[in-house]
């Protein structure tokens, strides 16, 4: 059993004294948190239940069912205790409660006059009186009201004799016994008169919006935190000023808190979505300010991640060359983080020099020290491409079972989600030219990461316990898989050179050079970073980053680092988050479902209430989603109707009331009460935003608002203040609203990590003194009296339903593509290509003489010309799909060609006939399928060109019926394969 | 409010001839059967053991949890001033019930009872949100008014299934 409890708290010693008569052992755990005194842990089967004090002793003693007994203790509980503590506190302060004093008289004369209490030596009810009134003996003003009553302190007496307990007496104070270390820790006590019914009367007329209802509890405060609430607001701020801000560029100091920050690298091939934000950069950047208030030396890079193959194929869909594509992508990166408030020291990119040099230097140190080995790999080749066809250059059929998805990539199949080995695909094809590639072996370099296995769970085991817990355990998880060889080398153009003989017409795997890009990145923003990367000792290291990311920061990165057997700084916080889904499904480019970056800019709704929502539902512990509807509400709701309201309630009493000047403030207990509060809030907060618990120390600072409001909505300064009320009266308004402006300044300083445009607004109104630059540790009183504000302007617009529903359509999956500035020129040359190889098709098909794999090829060639075109256009390049479909009915020659694209806007009914035709052409096509299939001497290519017209279909179906295709597509699959 | 609960518990246990008063401190006086208790706990305790013990617990630790909880809310749940201080105690409450199915582990007994016709006037006005927030009362209590008594006087609560509000959990 174990007992938590405050020391010297007399509940504790009950149950103490109930412990060693009865010979329960008990564990004493103390925990200042009780407010209840003392709680009894005790385990019954698996469940573990919590017993206060008084029904702690009964159970250790087996005394329940003595009606006496059980009387007794009800009463010590309900009558003793609302008067003995109140009572016991006044003592305490050295200024004795005479009001209490009497009350207490009362209580023990009616103790004494009830019969039982000499009977009753050694059993429950005798344990809970004698602590309870032990601590009167404390000090000579309550020893002596004690001293009236010759039964009750000869009863004391005599129990003191009793071994068990003088034993625990001796035990439980030992220094004799006392007040103070106990007795602010309780919670006030209740108030007989008051009865909870009332509220029901008070909720039912107040009308209160159910935000407000909802609101958390104003956590019971104790003696000591109002003590320290009220010596904080008297005690100006101490806060540490620190000579190295602004410099530039940002380097460790001795002596100083040095935190890097770095958010995963953003792949550049693609404009990022709010679930790419939320996950790495805003992460980031909430904690850099954080830290920044907090008065840390903070470093935050980050940039966008350049190479790799999704760069080359984006490159050539684009029509335009990597370096190209990087430099486009890069601008529209920066455009979007900036737009977004992203504080980063130096946002860079990875194609630089500084890159491939230390990239260099990391390989030379890991192969010296061994740890790079040589293999050859069967590879995909192109003969028509003249390349190796890596990862996404090829695609094909899902080889695995049950599965059988037509369009898996040649590193995982989106059908089902599976990694995929590129030789195992069956009926692969080049993405590029739709050629069947041969299998060709190739050398490659590979990081040999077993021999770093025990160094890197050395280093793991000693770092990982503060990182987010998916990262732990997905670093342990792989740890305890055993690690195995990765192939660090990539047969392409587009990356960072290998040195080594043999192999510099490979580059390196994104793999490899992407973490390395952090530190190239800090090299292009100082000369100096070596003081930033091989400095461990000085430098706490925060990663950003969604959980797909964790294996290489976790594992591969710094099992890198440490082979070179240098100095460097490893990661020593990895903040992993999970996903943010959009609405029901997945973020997706290519069908357009979700905002992104760029989108988010346009849709007229400032930075600040996306970063808010977004931060708000910060997917730490488990997925969540993005949602207009939601988003509206929270708007509404927390922002307008709490903080909003607010922030321009309380300025507005100022100017209005006081002309501006925020008037004298003298306190009282009620108002320190309120301060205690916030402090408790202001204390989680900083303890969330230190953990990276972003979700929860936003909620503090609404919590902090909604107690700034009850707090107005409670005093009521607009009525204090009348030009009819008492002198005493305008005072107290003048507390309140000087009170209610400082917590307005406590906003604007703790709202800065969340919504910074919104925070400096509200320091604006004040003028912007210093002392808002730095978190403070507790409420305290900010702006002085006499100090000018401005006048406050609305801080949140309202969202309404009209704006909300027009967005979530415009998001909602329909190819309502900005269009993009495209060179005319590219597109007319383009045009005129497509039209050429389109009359070279139609020739070959009406010849009759050419071969079927023939006609395919030149398809594929006039299909791939199609996608640059709609690409340069700013379109997504699906419409290949309706080229398809109409060749289907040239083929079939059955069904009638309609004219207008078969996409029905989401939203319009489902047209059924066209549902009907398109199921009949589905139907046809896929025994066309079925047939080529069956017949050996079909050859692949012909059957790959008549699937890629069956999925057109299927797709055109989907849309028609109004369901999102792809999940369509796979779950079609895999029935049929069953 | 405490005499309001002992004259309905008396109902649902079907005793009889049970005269509840209480004097202008609020201390109540149970009259059962010629035997007299004062106070609330021990006032609900002699009902339940002269009427249906099965409902103080089995074990004698249950029946030191009931009396724990009764005293609970003699001191904390039925003296709340504010919203606040009945929030705090609402969620010790859901706390404990976070893994147990009633108050006592996983037995009916009376303070699961005399809980539910405390809070059922509150909880009918609850908002969604709120019956989100306090989870494990909410799961609590919809499980409690299907009880075959209880069904007869009090009206049935709504409860939603799925969570509504995400992250309401967080407070």
């Amino acid at each position: 059993m174990k007992l938590v409890t405050v020391k010297q708290d007399p509940d504790g010693l009950k149950v103490l004294i109930a412990a060693a008569i009865s010979g329960n052992p008990v564990t004493v755990i103390e925990n200042k948190n009780i407010t209840s005194g003392a709680i009894l842990e005790v385990t019954e089967g698996n469940t573990v239940v919590h017993l206060h004090a008084n029904s702690a002793v009964l159970y250790l003693l087996n005394n329940l069912g003595n009606k006496v007994v059980e009387e007794l203790i009800q009463w010590e509980a309900s009558e003793l205790k609302p008067v003995l503590l109140p009572y016991l506190v006044s003592v305490a302060s050295g200024r004795e409660d005479k009001a209490l004093r009497s009350n207490l008289q009362q209580l023990l004369r009616d103790l004494c006059d009830c019969n039982h209490i000499n009977a009753q030596e050694g059993n429950a009810s005798s344990i809970v009186l004698f602590s309870s009134l032990l601590p009167l003996l404390s000090e000579p003003c309550s020893r002596s009201l004690l001293e009236e009553y010759p039964l009750l302190s000869s009863l004391i007496q005599r129990l003191q004799e009793i071994k068990e307990f003088k034993d625990s007496v001796a035990v439980w104070y030992e220094n004799g016994i006392t007040l103070k270390p106990w007795i602010q820790q309780r919670a006030v006590p209740y108030c007989q008169t008051a009865s909870t019914m009332s509220l029901l009367k008070l909720s039912s007329t107040s009308p209160g919006s159910p935000v407000d209802q909802a609101k958390p509890a104003r956590a019971s405060i104790t003696a000591k935190q109002l003590a320290s609430a009220e010596s904080s607001w008297l005690e100006p701020l101490k806060y540490y000023s620190s000579k190295l801000r602004g410099k530039s560029p940002v380097l460790p100091v001795v002596g100083e808190n040095n935190v890097m920050i770095t958010s995963a690298l953003p792949y550049v091939n693609n404009v990022p979505h709010l679930g790419n934000i939320i996950g790495c950069v805003l992460s980031g950047d909430c904690f850099a300010r954080f830290c920044r208030l907090r008065g840390d030396n903070v470093l935050y890079v980050c940039g966008t991640d350049e190479y790799g193959t999704a760069t080359e194929t984006k490159a050539i869909a684009e029509g335009l060359t990597p370096q190209q594509i990087c430099d486009k992508y890069h601008a529209i990166h920066s455009k979007v983080y900036e737009w977004f408030n992203i504080t980063f020291d130096y946002f860079g990119r990875t194609t630089t020099e500084a890159q491939t040099n230390i990239c260099h230097d990391i390989f030379w140190d890991l192969h010296k020290n061994g740890l790079i080995s040589q293999d050859s790999v069967q590879q995909l080749y192109c003969g028509k491409c003249e390349r190796f066809l890596a990862d996404r250059f090829v695609e094909g059929t899902c080889p695995h079972l049950g599965c059988g998805y037509e369009d898996a990539r040649g590193d995982q199949c989106d059908g089902c989600g599976k990694l995929i080995n590129a030789v195992e695909l069956s009926h692969p094809r080049c993405k590029l030219c739709s050629n069947p590639p041969s299998i060709k072996s190739s050398n490659h370099l590979f990081l040999d990461l077993p021999k770093a296995e025990e160094d890197l769970s050395n280093w793991l085991s000693s770092t990982s316990n503060e990182w987010s817990s998916n990262a732990k355990v997905i670093a342990e998880t792989w740890v305890r898989d055993g690690l195995k060889s990765r192939c660090i080398t990539r047969d392409l153009k587009w990356g960072t050179p290998v040195p080594l003989d043999g192999f510099k017409e490979k580059v390196f795997y994104v793999w490899f050079d992407a973490p390395i890009g952090y530190i190239s990145i800090t090299a292009s923003y100082t000369n100096e970073w070596e003081k930033w990367w091989k400095n461990p000792d000085q430098v706490k290291y925060y990663e950003f980053m969604a959980k797909d990311n964790v294996p290489f920061h976790s594992v591969v990165f710094p099992s890198m680092l440490l082979g070179t057997k240098r100095n460097w700084t490893k990661v020593s916080n990895l903040m992993a988050t999970e996903y943010l889904n959009y609405e029901d499904g997945k973020f997706s480019k290519s069908r357009g479902v979700g905002v992104f970056g760029d989108q988010a800019i346009d849709t007229g709704i400032p930075s600040d209430i996306f970063r808010f929502y977004l931060l708000y539902l910060r997917p730490e512990a488990h997925d969540t989603a993005f949602s207009w509807i939601d988003l509206q509400t929270k708007n509404n709701s927390e922002l307008l109707n709490n903080l909003g309201n607010f922030v321009h309630r309380a300025l507005s009493f100022v100017l209005k009331f006081f002309g501006g000047i925020v008037p004298e403030a003298n306190p009282k207990e009620a108002d320190y009460q309120v301060m205690a509060s916030i402090n408790l809030e202001l204390e989680a907060y900083i303890a969330d935003l230190s953990a990276n618990r972003q979700r929860d120390g936003l909620r503090c600072i609404l919590s902090i608002t909604r107690i700034g409001n009850q707090y107005i909505q409670e005093q009521e300064p607009y009525k204090l203040i009348k030009p009819d009320r008492s002198t005493e009266d305008k005072e107290r308004g003048a507390t309140v609203t000087a009170v209610a402006a400082n917590i307005v300044a406590l906003v604007g300083i703790i709202l800065d990590p969340y919504m910074p445009d919104t925070a400096k607004q509200i320091r604006t109104y004040f003028n912007n003194p210093p002392i808002l630059e730095h978190l403070p540790s507790a409420f305290t009183c900010f702006l002085p009296s006499g100090h000018k504000i401005q006048e406050p302007k609305p801080l949140i617009t309202q969202l309404n339903d009209e704006t909300v529903k027009k967005l979530s359509e415009q998001f909602s999956g329909q190819p309502a593509m900005p269009k993009r500035e495209a060179d005319p020129n590219e597109i007319v040359k383009l045009e005129a290509q497509i039209t050429e190889q389109g009359n070279k098709v139609r020739q070959l098909k009406s010849s009759g003489t050419a071969g079927k794999d023939v006609i395919a090829t030149e398809v594929a060639m006039l299909i791939s010309l199609k996608g640059q075109l709609a690409a340069m256009k700013g379109e997504e390049p699906a419409p290949a799909g309706k080229e398809k479909k109409k060749k289907s009915n040239d083929v079939k020659k059955t069904v009638q060609n309609t004219d207008a694209p078969q996409k029905p806007a989401e939203g319009t009914p489902v047209d059924q006939a066209e549902v009907e035709r398109l199921q009949t052409l589905v139907t046809e096509q896929a025994n066309h399928v079925r047939e080529l299939k069956g017949n050996p001497a079909s050859s692949k290519e012909a059957i790959a060109t008549e699937v890629a017209k069956l999925l057109a279909l299927k797709q055109q179906l989907a849309t028609a019926q109004g369901i999102d295709p792809t999940t369509l597509n796979a779950k079609d699959k895999k029935k049929k394969k069953k | 409010m405490e005499k309001k609960l002992i004259a309905d518990t008396a109902k649902y246990l079907g005793a009889a001839k049970v005269k509840v008063t209480a004097d202008k401190n609020g201390k109540v006086l149970v009259e059962a059967g010629g035997e007299k208790t004062s106070g609330f706990v021990c006032g609900i305790l002699t009902l339940v053991r002269s009427q249906n013990t099965s409902l103080e617990g089995s074990t004698p630790l249950q029946k030191c949890l009931t009396l724990d909880w009764l005293t609970y809310f003699a001191t904390h749940l039925f003296h709340c001033s504010t919203h606040e201080a009945l929030n705090s105690c609402l969620q010790h409450i859901d706390r404990e019930l976070l893994s147990r199915t009633y108050l006592c582990c996983h037995r009916l007994t009376v303070a699961d009872i005399v809980l539910f016709m405390a809070l059922h006037p509150f909880i009918t006005n609850w908002s969604f949100m709120q019956k989100e927030q306090y989870m494990n009362i909410s799961r609590w209590c919809s499980s409690m008014q299907n009880d075959v008594v209880l069904k007869k006087t009090y009206k049935p609560i709504k409860f939603s299934r799925t969570c509504l509000y995400e992250g309401a959990l967080c407070h």
